[in-house]
């Protein structure tokens, strides 16, 4: 009777225990069809800048690595861009010869979870290719491989990466001579305050594209020059960036001349110069203070008639 | 006739002390003229008053050296630079176009002027340039090129760029002082390869689920978010952009867009969908770029047709010391609706463009 008893509890354990697993199988099950994969992507290279020989392809690898533990499709669309605004990165698709002369390997496809892609982007100038900048842009759009029934909002993400090509060679000297300085403008006296503002605008009339290198230099009247490295920026053919820049400046100084040099490669450089006066706060009080004293003295004579009348009337 | 004899002698004595450089020289001794011959040890080409600037010796009896003298192995270069050491070649930034380079002086004087040779060759055999003013390349050697190791950016270096992605380079550096004194060019570094420019990004959900909007919550339901992360090594940053398909649709019915803007978010009111953004440097498009006052002014979405959208987060650069990474910001999302709203499921897509900037 024991004996029975004590088979049957091990059933019973038996049992539970077979309930336990399917249970933990059942919870870890992916759930595909509940949940949305997130989007994790990486890519390479997202800005792309080449040099294209008419009639010669030039080929390089687009890399795709999906970062996240779920399939990813994606989509890939080839537009052109007209880059010459400040600011213009709204992307509007334009048309672009660049774009009928791209192709790529393909434009749609999954990537496997945590799994890199390579797509072969290959560019094919034609023959008359005139000597110019050429524009375009990727958008690499994932998307859900599944059917879903969509009862929430969706988050969706999407890369743009850039391709700026250059039929045609660069010649750094006659670049530079295409390059001018707009603007170099700071605010010419600035007062109670020792911050220096200054804006920058540099336009490009060369044939294609450059990256400006542009720096600073501030040298106050008897004191040590200070030279600050801005930002450098693509600027476009026939088209103009600007900088503004803000400057903390030493407070015993008045007098400050601005040189502004921007490199446009292998060393050449266009200049401009300006000046500025900062008149700091306590030295705005001292100046009022002697301007008062000045008048007082100046006008004593009056001062004191008129104060007799005063004391008298 | 006595005093011009005089003055004769004296201009006789001096006339040959005349030097177009100093000589060498202590408080007893100078040296006129170094050339094979001059004096020194075969240990040693200094004492504590005299230093030995060029060969020395003479034979005499047979030999070439005695208790106190003995003639030099070979000439030296008068008042030599130290070949300078290979420049320190980094990519502290994981950049693609640029790589920093430290000027090592080799105990060199501070008025030393140095130039910097690059080449994707490690023996320099081929594709040789050198650092230019501006820190951009170029194929020749100037004058204007030598700089002091001040003006090599010191023990912070430069970062010379136009380089090519995914590419090896090695840098060497000469010395050089007044027009006669210049050193061979040094030994070459180790290579440092540029990297490819990346972008990576992620979102925190792929779906916002709002709760129920009822009169028990007005209606309301602020607690929806989306945390949007970068990495990059792009120059000049990034910025990510975000925009809707359509506005919040069940059916025919649709929640409206919040009436604040991008370009001047504000303090909530009323009713619509909308979103803010904990991005308080939000330095593209226009607006300041603390508009959305660290969450807690709210704009509408721009519809489908604005591309790429209305820009939510930035980084711009320059980013060369150090590449963005995992930075995170977050858009919370905000929907207010009335007891007039149509019940229903409501839903669209919001669209979030990311890409670096230039």
């Amino acid at each position: 009777m024991y004996k029975y008893k004590l088979i049957g509890k091990k059933i019973n354990l038996y049992i539970i225990y077979l309930i336990a697993i399917l249970l933990i199988i059942r919870a870890s099950s992916p759930a595909f069809a509940q949940t949305l994969p997130k989007q994790n992507l990486s890519i390479t290279p997202i800005i792309q800048e080449i040099t294209l020989i008419p009639n010669t392809a030039y080929s390089y690898p687009l890399l795709i690595t999906n970062l996240a533990d779920k399939p990813m499709g994606i989509h890939i669309d080839i537009n052109g861009f007209d880059p010459t605004q400040e600011g213009s990165q709204g992307f509007t698709p334009q048309a672009s010869p660049l774009v009928s002369w791209t192709t790529i390997s393909e434009k749609d496809t999954i990537i496997p979870p945590l799994s890199q892609k390579q797509l072969m982007i290959t560019i094919t100038p034609s023959i008359d290719a005139k000597e110019r900048g050429y524009y375009e842009t990727f958008t690499i759009t994932p998307f859900i491989s599944q059917q879903q029934t969509v009862k929430t909002p969706l988050v969706l993400t999407r890369f743009i990466g850039v391709v700026f090509a250059t039929v045609g060679t660069v010649h750094y000297d006659d670049l530079a001579k295409k390059v001018t300085i707009q603007k170099f403008d700071p605010t010419k006296i600035i007062f109670g305050q020792t911050k220096a503002n200054l804006s920058l605008q540099v336009r490009n009339a060369y044939f294609t594209h450059f990256i400006a290198k542009p720096f600073l230099s501030i040298t106050p009247l008897f004191g040590a020059k200070r030279t600050v490295t801005l930002e450098e920026k693509h600027i476009f053919p026939g088209s103009t960036r600007s900088w503004d820049i803000s400057l903390p400046l030493p407070t015993q100084y008045i007098f400050y001349k601005a040189t502004i040099a921007v490199f446009v490669g292998n060393g050449n450089q266009i200049l401009a110069q300006t000046y500025f006066f900062v008149l700091p706060q306590q030295v705005l009080i001292a100046l009022c203070i002697a301007c008062a004293l000045i008048v007082i003295t100046l006008m004593r004579k009056r001062l004191w008639k008129f104060s007799f009348v005063l004391l008298k009337g | 006739m006595k005093k011009l004899f005089c003055l004769l002698i004296i201009t006789s004595i001096l006339l040959p002390y005349q030097a177009f450089a100093s000589s060498p020289a202590s408080a007893h001794f100078t040296l006129q003229d170094y050339g094979l011959g001059a004096g020194g040890t075969d240990t040693n080409t200094t004492s504590t008053s005299y230093k030995l600037f060029g060969t020395a010796g003479e034979t005499e009896f047979g030999k070439t050296t005695s208790a106190q003298y003995g003639a030099g192995t070979g000439l030296n270069f008068l008042l030599k630079l130290n070949v300078p050491p290979s420049p320190t070649l980094s990519n502290p930034g994981n950049t693609y176009d640029r790589l920093q380079i430290v000027v090592n002086q080799g105990s060199n004087a501070s008025d030393v002027l140095y130039a910097i040779s690059i080449s994707t060759s490690s023996t320099f055999a081929s594709n040789v340039n050198y650092v230019k003013a501006g820190n951009t390349m170029g194929t020749t050697l100037t004058t204007s090129d030598y700089n002091a190791y001040t003006g090599w950016g010191g023990s912070s270096g430069i970062f010379v760029s136009g380089l090519s992605p995914n590419t090896t380079y090695y840098v060497r550096a000469r010395a050089r002082i007044s027009k006669f004194s210049e050193t061979e060019w040094g030994p070459i570094s180790t290579g440092i390869a540029t990297a490819n420019p990346t972008l990576t990004f992620s979102t925190n959900n792929s779906s916002i689920t709002f709760t129920t909007l009822t009169p028990g919550n007005s209606y309301t339901d602020s607690s929806q978010s989306t945390v949007l992360q970068t990495t990059t090594n792009a120059y000049n940053g990034y910025v990510i952009y975000a925009k809707e398909t359509k506005p919040l649709t069940s059916g025919i019915n649709t929640i409206s867009d919040y009436t604040g803007t991008n370009t001047n978010p504000t303090s909530w009111s009323g009713n619509g969908f909308g979103y803010t953004t904990n991005d308080n440097n939000l330095t593209v498009g226009p607006g300041t770029p603390t508009r959305f006052n660290n969450g807690t002014n709210y704009a509408g979405f721009p519809s489908s047709s604005a591309s790429p959208g209305d820009p939510v987060a930035n980084h711009l650069g320059p980013i060369q010391s150090a590449q963005i990474t995992n930075e995170q910001f977050t858009v919370s999302y905000k929907v207010v609706g009335t007891n007039a709203t149509p019940p229903g499921t409501y839903n669209n897509v919001i669209l979030y463009t990311v890409m670096a900037t230039y």
